[in-house]
C-alpha cells in the first residue's frame, strides 16, 4: 500500500496517543514507523491468509488493515486487551489510508493508475476529470532516494521536472515515480541524461547517492502502469548486475534481465566453474578491474590500456596470462561474451540493498 | 576562498579495506591542486570525502579553518563539477546554471545576476536561451562549470570533468580551466587519472598509489626528482625507462652494469652511494626517453656513457622521434626520443648515449630514490 510521508505523520500522531509502542511494517514486512526503523520482517503465513483477525505471534499481537496491499500493526504483549487495541489501531490506519476515488487528487489518481488500482471506465472518468490526457507518450522514472527524507526529495524533483507537462509521484518511503509526458517520442538519450542529472543534483544537494530506473515510452494512459513495473525491474535487476551505475533503463538490461530468471543454483554453478580456489589467484581485484574495462572499450586495448594507465603490452600480457590458465581468448568476441555472462552470474550472490517492490 | 586542511584522513569500506589511508595535507588559498594516480588510488574517494559524499572513516577534514567532518555537502560552501557533465535536457542553459540557486530559493534578480556574470565569465552568454542538444560537447561542459560557478563556492571540486570529451577539445578545455582558476582566484582541487592534465593546470600534484600519498610538489619537482618508481613511472610519456644495474667499483670509478652495458656513475652522485653502501649491490637505474641521445657530438663527449642497442621500431612524430631500442640486459624496450633528423634506421645495430646528470637511481627492494634532491 502506498504511504506518502504526510498520511506517515498521521499515522504516527494518531498512534502516538495509544502509547503502546506500536511497528507499523508494509505489506513486504519492512518497517514504516518508527521511522528511524530500518529493518524487514518476514510476516507469517497465518496474518498473511487472514489480515484483519489479530494473531498473536511470539509474545506480541499482529493485524493488517483492509485491501490487497495490508499495512501490519505489530503491538508488545498477547492479551485480550491487546487484541482489542489492535483492531481499534488497525481501523485507526485504515481510515486515515483510504482513498476516496472520487475526490482523489491529481497525485493520488496517478498513483493509482501505476498501481493499477484502476482501470476502464472508472480510469479515463479520473482522467478526465484532472484534464490527463489518455493518448500522449509518457515515460515512467522511478528515483530510489535512498535516505533522503521525502520532502527534500520532492522539492528537487518537483523543481527539475517540466511543470506543465510531468507529474511527481510519491510511491512509499524509499522511492518516488516521475512522470514525463511529451507531445513528441522522447528521447532515450535525453532521458539518461535527464537521470544523470537528477542523481548530480542529488549528490550535491543531499550527499546522498540515488539511483533512477528507466521504463519504455507507452502511448496510453492504460499502459504506464507497465512503464512503472519496467522502472522496478530496472533498479531491481540493474543494482545487481551493473553495480557500477546508478541509471539503470529497462531496455538495456535485457541479458540482465534473462540471467536474472536462471535460477540462483543454476547461476552460482556456472560462475563458479570459471571462478574457484583455482582461478582465485588469476583473478584478483586488478584483473578483474583490467577486464571490466576491457570489455567496457568493446575490447580495444590501446584505449583500455590508456584509461587504465598501464602499458599496451602490460594488458596484452594480463590477457594471456588469462587464456594461458582458462583457455579463453578475450581478445576473441565469443570468448569474451562467455566470460561477461560467467562473470555476471556472480553477481546475483553479492550483498546489496533491499528489492524495490 | 578558502583553504582545505586535511589531516590524516582514513576511508575505511566495509570489510576493513582501505581505500583512502593517512592522506595528509595543506591546500592554501587560491591553490589549484591536482589528485593524480592510476584507477582505484583513492583519489576520488579523497574529493567525495571533501565534498561530503563520503563519510570520512579516520582524521580531520577543515574547509577555511572550520572542522567539516560532519557537515552536510549543502552547508560545506564548495561546488562540484562531475565527470559526467548531466545536463538538464528540456531546460535551458539559463535555467540550468541557475538551478542550484532555485533550488535554494535565492531571489529571482540575484539568481539572474549570477547566472549572467557566470556566462560572461565563461563566455557563453549568447547561449543562454539555448537547450543542451544544440551545444557541442565543450559548451556543455561550459554549462556544467558554470552551475558550480554561481554558487560562488570556497573550493571548486572537478572529478576527472575533461574524461568525457574528445582528445582536441580536452586540450581546449584544459586551458579554460587553468584561466578560469586565474580568473576566480579560488581555491581548486582536481582529481584526474591524466598525468598530462595534472602537470599542465595544477600549481601542485599530489600522486597517489593504493589509498597513500606518494609526493606531493610541484609540477617541475615531479618531473625532475620523482621521490620513487612509481611516481618516476607515472610522470612523463613515454615514461621512464628503468634498468636493474650492479654498481661496480674498479679503476677509480664506479659503474653502472647490466648485461654487456657499462655507464659511468659521475662523481656528484658517488657520494651517497658509498655512504649508503650501495656498491657491488643491485638499485634499479632510471632515465627518461628525451635523456638517451643518438646523435654524433653527444656520443664522442660522452664515451663512457653509451651502449649498443638495436632499433625495433622508429616512431616519426614530426616534431620528434620515439626509438624503440633492444639491448642487452634488459627484457622490454628502451625508448628514446631523438632528434627528428636522427638517421638511426630499423633494424640497425646503434650507439645511444645517456645523459648522466639526468639519471635517477632507486632502492631495488624499497623503490626509493637513493639520490637527495
Amino acid at each position: 500500500m502506498y504511504l506518502d510521508h504526510h498520511v506517515v505523520a498521521m499515522i504516527d500522531r494518531a498512534l502516538s496517543k495509544i502509547d503502546m509502542n506500536i511497528m507499523v511494517l508494509d505489506t513486504n514486512g519492512q518497517v514504516i514507523l518508527p521511522e528511524d526503523n530500518k529493518r524487514e520482517f518476514t510476516i507469517p503465513e497465518a496474518i498473511r491468509t487472514n489480515p484483519t483477525k489479530p494473531l498473536v505471534y511470539g509474545g506480541f499481537t499482529l493485524i493488517g488493515t483492509e485491501g490487497a496491499q495490508p499495512l501490519y500493526l505489530v503491538l508488545p504483549g498477547d492479551s485480550v486487551d491487546v487484541s482489542n487495541c489492535a483492531v481499534l489501531a488497525a481501523e485507526l490506519v485504515n481510515m486515515l489510508t483510504r482513498v476516496d476515488l472520487p475526490h482523489a487528487d491529481r497525485e493520488q489518481t496517478y498513483r493509482c493508475i501505476l498501481r493499477e488500482d484502476v482501470e476502464g471506465t472508472e480510469l479515463e472518468a479520473l482522467a478526465s476529470e484532472h484534464d490527463i490526457r489518455m493518448d500522449v507518450p509518457r515515460q515512467v522514472f522511478l528515483v530510489n532516494i535512498a535516505n533522503v527524507d521525502a520532502e527534500t526529495a520532492l522539492a528537487i524533483l518537483n523543481g527539475a521536472i517540466s511543470e506543465e507537462e510531468d507529474t511527481v509521484v510519491e510511491m512509499d518511503r524509499h522511492t518516488v515515480a516521475l512522470i514525463r509526458q511529451s507531445s513528441e517520442a522522447p528521447d532515450m538519450d535525453e532521458a539518461e541524461q535527464f537521470a544523470q542529472a537528477l542523481i548530480n543534483t542529488f549528490e550535491n544537494e543531499t550527499g546522498q547517492a540515488v539511483s533512477v530506473g528507466i521504463g519504455e515510452v507507452k502511448t496510453s494512459l492504460n499502459a504506464i502502469a507497465d512503464s512503472f513495473e519496467e522502472t522496478k525491474r530496472a533498479l531491481n535487476v540493474g543494482r545487481i548486475y551493473r553495480n557500477q551505475s546508478r541509471v539503470f533503463v529497462y531496455h538495456k538490461l535485457l541479458l540482465e534481465r534473462f540471467l536474472d530468471e536462471v535460477p540462483v543454483e543454476m547461476q552460482l554453478k556456472y560462475n563458479q566453474a570459471m571462478f574457484n580456489r583455482k582461478t582465485a589467484r588469476l583473478f584478483n581485484e586488478e584483473m578483474l578491474h583490467t577486464i571490466d574495462k576491457f570489455f567496457e572499450n568493446s575490447l580495444n586495448l590501446s584505449e583500455t590500456a590508456r584509461q587504465i594507465y598501464i602499458h599496451r603490452n602490460t594488458l596484452v600480457y594480463r590477457l594471456d596470462k588469462v587464456q594461458r590458465q582458462i583457455g579463453l581468448d578475450l581478445r576473441s568476441f565469443d570468448y569474451a561474451v562467455t566470460f561477461k555472462m560467467m562473470m555476471l552470474l556472480g553477481k546475483n550472490g553479492q550483498e546489496r540493498g533491499g528489492k524495490i517492490r | 576562498m578558502a583553504g582545505v586542511s586535511l589531516q590524516h584522513i582514513d576511508k575505511i569500506y566495509p570489510g576493513n579495506v582501505k581505500a583512502v589511508d593517512d592522506f595528509t595535507l595543506e591546500i592554501e588559498d587560491r591553490e589549484f591542486i591536482v589528485l593524480v594516480g592510476p584507477s582505484g588510488c583513492g583519489k576520488s574517494t579523497t574529493l567525495r570525502m571533501v565534498a561530503g559524499l563520503e563519510e570520512i572513516s579516520g582524521g580531520e577534514l577543515r574547509i577555511d579553518g572550520k572542522l567539516v567532518n560532519d557537515v552536510p555537502p549543502k552547508d560545506r560552501d564548495i561546488a562540484m563539477v562531475f565527470q559526467n557533465y548531466a545536463l538538464y535536457p528540456h531546460m535551458t542553459v539559463y535555467d540550468n546554471m541557475g538551478f542550484a540557486l532555485k533550488l535554494r530559493k535565492f531571489p529571482k534578480d540575484e539568481i539572474d545576476r549570477r547566472v549572467k556574470e557566470a556566462a560572461q565569465i565563461l563566455d557563453i552568454s549568447h547561449l543562454l536561451s539555448r537547450k543542451p542538444k544544440a551545444l557541442s560537447g565543450g559548451q556543455r561542459q561550459r554549462v556544467a562549470l558554470g552551475r558550480a560557478i554561481v554558487r560562488d563556492p570556497k573550493v571548486f571540486l572537478m572529478d576527472e570533468p575533461l574524461s568525457n570529451l574528445d582528445a582536441k577539445l580536452r586540450v581546449q578545455m584544459r586551458a579554460e580551466i587553468t584561466k578560469l582558476h586565474n580568473r576566480l582566484k579560488t581555491t581548486f582541487i582536481y582529481v584526474t587519472h591524466d598525468q598530462t592534465e595534472a602537470m599542465t593546470m595544477g600549481t601542485r600534484i599530489v600522486v597517489m598509489k593504493d589509498g597513500i600519498i606518494q609526493q606531493v610538489d610541484t609540477p617541475k619537482n615531479l618531473y625532475d626528482y620523482p621521490t620513487n618508481r612509481f611516481v618516476a613511472s607515472f610522470i612523463g610519456t613515454p615514461q621512464m625507462n628503468f634498468f636493474r644495474v650492479k654498481l661496480e667499483a674498479g679503476g677509480g670509478s664506479v659503474h653502472a652494469v647490466f648485461g654487456e652495458n657499462r655507464i659511468r656513475i659521475p662523481a656528484p652522485k658517488l657520494q651517497k652511494f658509498i655512504s649508503d653502501s650501495y656498491i657491488g649491490r643491485e638499485v634499479i637505474m632510471g632515465i627518461r626517453p628525451e635523456n638517451i641521445h643518438d646523435e654524433e657530438s653527444f656520443l664522442n663527449d660522452a664515451p663512457d656513457a653509451c651502449i649498443e642497442a638495436t632499433v625495433e621500431l622508429a616512431e616519426q612524430m614530426g616534431s620528434e622521434t620515439y626509438l624503440y631500442l633492444r639491448t642487452t640486459g634488459k627484457d622490454d624496450n628502451v625508448i628514446a626520443r631523438v632528434d627528428p633528423r636522427s638517421t638511426s634506421r630499423v633494424g640497425e645495430t646503434i650507439r645511444v648515449g645517456f645523459e648522466v646528470a639526468h639519471m635517477h637511481f632507486f632502492d631495488a627492494e624499497t623503490e626509493k630514490t637513493i639520490l637527495d634532491k
